[in-house]
């Protein structure tokens, strides 16, 4: 790989100077795709990395929920009976002010909270987070009680109603057992550095990240910008942040 | 890397050279490596514990070795058989129930886990689909635009 490529180059102007900086964010969309290294197969997820998202709602476009198609298909999400009962691991969210007016959409998905109430929660054990900070359901063990679905927050988790067929081998998913975002962990460990709603988004409102690497492009926005927690006086520190409203 | 046998299947020589039969006189297809992670008795016996341990390191610790994953068993033992058919879980002719329904035993991995070899699988396809979502509104998340606390401003990390 060439070591003066444009994305060095914007990396020097970013901690060059805030202009540069500026101009540099809006002609590199994409950057975060080079931060990420891959983890050997063999070598276990460690608290070195926190894996997050940060999202723009000035940037996602109304109507749009190309994200929410993307994870579909990615991770083998169909309509099967209704939106009462089918899995959603994002939902668009729209949010109007009652003072303004004023209105915008962002996607909602499991916050992969570092101090996470489903976990809390979870009678057997198989909701848990991983020493990277993702959150996932261990379905080997999932009962199907859904007292994680009561107690998570951000209303991110379903369960599955129906039986399945034709998984994706990279994620089983299946009938009584509870799921939401896994933040593609099947990806993040494969070591592609960003999740399919990040990659499908026209607008580039989604970056993947590490939070725990100060370098990382995900850091140095929420550096420069700040970023938001939704409910963050529950003091969950979510690894999803928004920024833009 | 060469992965896994048919040798699980109860009629099976103990060579690879073609189909073998299981119990019930249903041909097994050919798997498609030459030779098993673990010889032949050796699997039969601790293929659950392998496959359990397996199962834990790659859900909490993201390992993910091709050393006893079952991802890996499947891709290498479910092959067309002559006619060029695959056969799906607990149909005759699928590896896993060829030994297993021979035993009584009931496996749930394929309520969960997939059937088919990756590679059937694993071209990502990015066409949109119809089922589109939008659904309105976390309730709670209201509180974003009525609560002061989670509109101010956050310190990041
Ligand atoms: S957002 Fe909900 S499901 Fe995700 S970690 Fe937090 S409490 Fe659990
Ligand atoms: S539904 Fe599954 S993951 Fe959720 S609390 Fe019950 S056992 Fe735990």
């Amino acid at each position: 790989m060439n070591s003066e490529t444009p994305i060095d180059q914007y990396r020097r102007r970013l901690l060059g100077g805030s202009v540069a900086a500026l101009a540099g964010l809006t002609l590199a969309p994409g950057v975060f795709l080079q931060t990420v290294q891959a983890r050997p197969a063999d070598e276990p997820v460690s608290d070195r990395n926190r894996w997050g998202l940060l999202i723009d709602t000035n940037k996602c476009a109304d109507g749009c929920n190309r994200c929410v198609t993307a994870c579909n298909e990615e991770n083998g999400l169909k309509p099967m009976h209704g939106p009462t009962t089918d899995p959603q691991w994002i939902r668009i969210v729209k949010v109007k002010s009652k003072s303004t007016g004023y209105q915008f959409q962002m996607p909602v998905m499991c916050q992969h909270c570092e101090h996470p109430p489903c976990v809390d929660v979870c009678p057997t054990g198989a909701s848990f987070k991983r020493a990277d900070g993702i959150v996932l359901v261990d379905r080997h063990i999932c009962i199907g009680c859904r007292y994680c679905m009561m107690a998570c927050p951000y209303k991110a988790r379903s369960l599955v109603h129906e039986t399945l067929t034709d998984q994706k081998p990279y994620m089983p998913r299946g009938k009584g057992t509870v799921e939401s975002c896994t933040l593609c962990v099947h990806k993040v460990d494969r070591g592609d550095g960003t999740t399919a709603c990040a990659e499908a988004c026209p607008e580039q409102a989604i970056l993947f990240g590490d939070l725990n690497d100060s370098g990382s492009e995900i850091s140095r926005r929420l550096e420069q910008y700040g970023g938001r927690q939704l409910r963050a006086d529950l003091g969950l520190n979510t690894g999803v942040r928004y920024q833009g409203f | 890397m060469a992965i896994l046998l048919w040798s699980l299947s109860l009629s099976a020589a103990s060579d690879f050279r073609g189909p073998s039969r299981d119990a019930n006189g249903n041909v097994v297809p050919t798997p498609k490596g030459e030779q098993c992670i673990r010889p032949t008795d050796e699997i039969r016996r601790t293929h659950p514990e392998l496959l359990l341990h397996k199962r834990d390191l790659t859900m909490h610790q993201g390992i993910r070795t091709k050393d006893a994953s079952l991802k890996e068993c499947i891709n290498c033992h479910v092959t067309p058989d002559s006619s060029g058919k695959v056969a799906r879980a607990g149909e005759p002719g699928f590896f896993c129930s060829s030994c297993h329904q021979s035993v009584s035993v009931k496996l749930d991995c394929f309520e969960c886990h997939s059937d088919r070899p990756e590679s059937a699988d694993g071209e990502r396809l990015r066409q949109t689909s119809p089922h589109s979502s939008g659904t309105p509104l976390v309730d709670r998340l209201l509180s974003l635009s009525n609560n002061p606390k989670a509109v101010s401003q956050q310190k990041v990390r």
